[in-house]
């Protein structure tokens, strides 16, 4: 089917059902169905470029009629240009009842490829679940996953020796964001930055707010870091405001007690940031392109990096 | 105009607390890419769309600009279309509309002669033009993707113009990646160094062999130094020999000009195979820093001892191409190549016993052969280890043992193969070789980036550890070269044939006969 050009890599195609991790997604009672496969989609984009087994759990409407866990098996396979780009992917759906956990992790557990990391995707599960009820499954997963967007519950108290292990795609979700402020405050001197700099402010639109506190969190860790920060009397504070604005997403704003001046403001589409700086004697201003990632991308970035 | 004070300095060791959480890849400075040769072919199939697919997965810096110089007149239009062209051609990935569009705006083309002075006064004009349309200061990358003939004109320009200076006291230091060939042997790469360095230093230099860019190539360290189970047996206490193939189906087509100068000596041995060699044979480094890894590279080739070059028993083999078959098609001799000169004495494949003078090695012999019009493409790095003592299993018609064997398979289907020998299902017990095999696309995917994606962006942050160090180059060098003023000593005489689709000629097995060991044939 791919006839090789001479000279070019026209060895026979190989085994195509590649895997390299478990990902377990749980889904909360209350979850809109369009959201629920907007996740599936999601998972099953993911495994396109990261191979590997998905069980997802989905919890039934009926649990007094529920005698056995149901499961149905989704099977996809992917054909690029070339057969290198061929690969399989499969996904488990379990039902499961939410007032008997005691057998979900056991049945669970008998589906994963062994030997292979599991990451485990809570998805409105409430909190008060996971410590009660599945806190089997962080402990056997490399990582667990939440989003800060969707959950009203804060995932980080999860019980845990590694806290690290708890990523919220939220954070993930801002790498773009935190790659374009930090490629142009990088090219400032550190002290210049933080001279006078007496706060500074995020704006955002309310749907935005966990992907801004995500963005100050980064943000006072990369002031943390600053060399001269530990030694400033006053120290910046950051603050979050909602507001509505037709042309902004996410506006970022150092505010200066001196003539210097920070500013990077998200276009409303994402697709571009403006910037404006006049700090250290330098001025300057840009028309940025941002890539927003997109949210397999995203899972891949709370799955495989960050710490 | 940029006040220079308002940059900050960082080396590896220090990054900007601005870019915490964020991997290095992602905190590449503002900068502009100069490629020398944009319209050549290297840059069509493998530079442009490298940076295309950086720009696909945002690690081009927020500020990225790509000036094309050559010799040929080209209008900017022209050369993004032919920068879409390439693109459309050569990526990985299928071409984004909004990616290209952020690309395009910033591709330009500056023509010039690599010996006119003025062509460079030129670019540094304009890249200062840029810098104040931007207000900002860019980091200055150079790429000489040109014939090596040009490279020290190139060089020399850069520091007659200033160029190789340009923002250094506002700690953005221009960098310069240079392509191979690095010289054609000790005295010229020595002077090719001596040149760079008078205009550069050595941290600012990255010596480009793509063959450090591919994910197999940095994943043996990973296997050889990750996984407990290997370094205990990488010695000459369990291993037996080790091969290295670069293997070429390719004839030399319509590059016999060039490559007539050069031979696979200097093409691929002198470079690609001692690369790989150097990381499968170096003691392990006390970190990970770039200097660490180059300095155990260097300290084994320097261990290297030097080769016999006696005519029937020496260390080295070399040969041309003849008339035969590759893939079923008749196809031509190297002497009967377009371009070949009558009389030409160039090898076409070339074969080294190596022996490395360590407490690690001594004793274990390295071979090395690269070859065009083989039969069939493949590089790999096969360790093969000595046999079990003779005391169970040893029935030979019982048992047919074979010696375990690592190899890594460099190109086509990267990967890693382990022979082992395990029991025929049966009531008896016979023995028959298994292979335990990893492969790269079925496990991760197709989603390994080109070696050139990883190189690019690894020049640009500033990470050599994929790059050659100058005393490297050297030192592999001091090897080749007395083999290449040997074989132009004797001309002809000693100069082998073998037929187009083998895997070269008889008088390669000679090198492994002595010590009963035979060159592998590898297979899909």
């Amino acid at each position: 089917m791919w006839k090789g050009e001479e000279g070019s890599d026209s060895s026979a195609p190989a085994q195509f059902r590649a895997s390299q991790l478990n990902l377990i997604i749980q889904i909360g009672l209350k979850t809109p169905i369009a959201e629920a496969e907007a996740v599936f989609a999601t998972a099953i984009q993911f495994t396109q470029k990261h191979p590997g087994r998905i069980i997802i759990l989905c919890p039934t409407q009926n649990p007094e009629q529920l005698e056995t866990l149901n499961g149905k098996l989704f099977s996809q396979c992917y054909i690029g240009e070339s057969q290198r780009e061929m690969c399989c992917c499969e996904a488990l759906i379990l039902e499961y009842s939410p007032d008997d956990p005691r057998s979900l992790f056991n049945q669970v557990s008998i589906w994963l490829e062994s030997d292979l990391p599991v990451y485990h995707w809570f998805h409105r599960i409430p909190l008060k679940y996971v410590k009660n009820r599945h806190l089997n499954f962080v402990k056997n997963s490399k990582r667990v996953l939440f989003d800060s967007q969707i959950e009203t519950d804060d995932y980080s108290e999860i019980p845990t020796p590694d806290p690290w292990r708890i990523r919220d795609l939220a954070d993930a979700r801002m790498l773009p964001v935190k790659q374009s402020i930090g490629q142009i405050l990088s090219t400032f001197e550190e002290q210049a930055i933080i001279k006078g700099l007496t706060g500074i402010k995020l704006l955002c639109e309310a749907e935005d707010q966990a992907n801004a506190v995500q963005l100050s969190k980064w943000l006072h860790v990369c002031l943390s870091a600053t060399e001269g920060y530990s030694q400033m009397e006053l120290k910046p504070g950051i603050e979050i405001e909602s507001r509505t604005d037709p042309q902004k997403g996410i506006e970022v704003i150092f505010e200066y007690s001196n003539d210097q001046e920070f500013s990077w403001a998200m276009s409303k589409n994402g697709n571009y940031a403006y910037t404006r700086a006049i700090v250290g004697g330098c001025s300057n201003r840009h028309c940025i392109t941002l890539r927003k990632n997109d949210p397999e991308t995203v899972l891949a970035e709370a799955i495989f990096f960050g710490r | 105009m940029v006040s220079s004070s308002s940059l900050s300095t960082m080396s590896n060791s220090a990054r900007h607390p601005f870019l915490t959480g964020l991997s290095k890849h992602r905190g590449a400075q503002p900068t502009i890419l100069v490629i020398f040769g944009a319209s050549g072919d290297l840059t069509r199939r493998k530079l442009i769309p490298a940076l295309y697919n950086l720009g696909v997965d945002n690690l081009l810096p927020s500020d990225f600009k790509f000036i094309g110089f050559g010799r040929k007149i080209i209008p900017n239009e022209k050369f993004r279309e032919f920068s879409k062209d390439s693109i459309e051609q050569f990526s990985r990935r299928s071409p984004e509309k909004d990616v290209w569009s952020r690309i395009e705006p910033n591709i330009e083309y500056h023509p010039g002669n690599y010996d006119d002075l003025a062509a460079f006064e030129a670019l540094h004009k304009r890249i200062h033009d840029i810098e104040k349309e931007h207000e900002r200061q860019f980091q200055l990358l150079f790429y000489i993707s040109t014939p090596p003939g040009v490279f020290e004109p190139i060089i020399s320009n850069l520091g007659a113009s200033k160029l190789s200076r340009h923002g250094q006291s506002s700690g953005l230091k221009p960098k310069v990646v240079i392509e191979k060939p690095f010289g054609r042997d000790l005295d010229t790469a020595k002077s090719l160094n001596q040149t760079i360095r008078n205009q550069f230093d050595e941290d600012q230099v990255y010596r480009i062999d793509h063959y450090l860019g591919k994910e197999t190539v940095q994943d043996l360290l990973v296997q050889r130094f990750a996984n407990a189970i290997f370094e205990p047996i990488w010695n000459r206490e369990y291993v037996s020999s080790v091969q290295i193939t670069v293997a070429e189906q390719l004839g030399v087509g319509s590059r016999a000009g060039y490559y007539d100068q050069s031979g696979a000596l200097r093409d691929m041995i002198q470079n690609h195979t001692m690369q790989l060699l150097s990381l499968t044979a170096m003691e392990p480094p006390v970190s990970l820093d770039p200097e660490s890894i180059r300095d155990e590279k260097v300290k084994v080739l320097k261990a290297i001892q030097p080769l016999d070059l006696k005519k029937d028993a020496g260390d080295a083999v070399r040969a041309q191409y003849r008339e035969g078959l590759i893939e079923g098609k008749r196809v031509p001799g190297y002497k009967e190549e377009q371009d070949v000169p009558i009389g030409s004495s160039t090898e076409s494949y070339a074969a080294l016993r190596l022996f490395i003078n360590n407490w690690r090695w001594k004793g274990v012999p390295f071979y090395l052969r690269s070859g065009k019009r083989m039969a069939r493409r493949v590089s790999e790095i096969a360790i093969q280890f000595k046999r079990p003592p003779g005391i169970l299993f040893s029935e030979g018609d019982r048992f047919d043992l074979s010696h375990n064997v690592m190899v890594i398979q460099v190109q086509p289907d990267e990967g890693v193969t382990l022979l082992l020998n395990s029991k025929i299902p049966g009531l008896e017990t016979r023995t028959q070789p298994v292979k335990m095999h990893f492969n790269y696309s079925t496990t991760y995917g197709s989603n390994t980036p080109e070696a050139y994606e990883r190189l690019i962006l690894d020049a640009m942050i500033g990470d050599s550890t994929l790059f050659i160090r100058g005393d490297e180059t050297e030192e592999s060098w001091r090897i080749i070269t007395p083999v290449l003023d040997y074989w132009k000593n004797c001309g002809q005489r000693g100069l082998e044939t073998y037929a187009s689709g083998s895997w070269g000629p008889l008088a390669a097995e000679r090198l492994l006969w002595d010590l009963r060991h035979e060159w592998r044939r590898p297979s899909n």
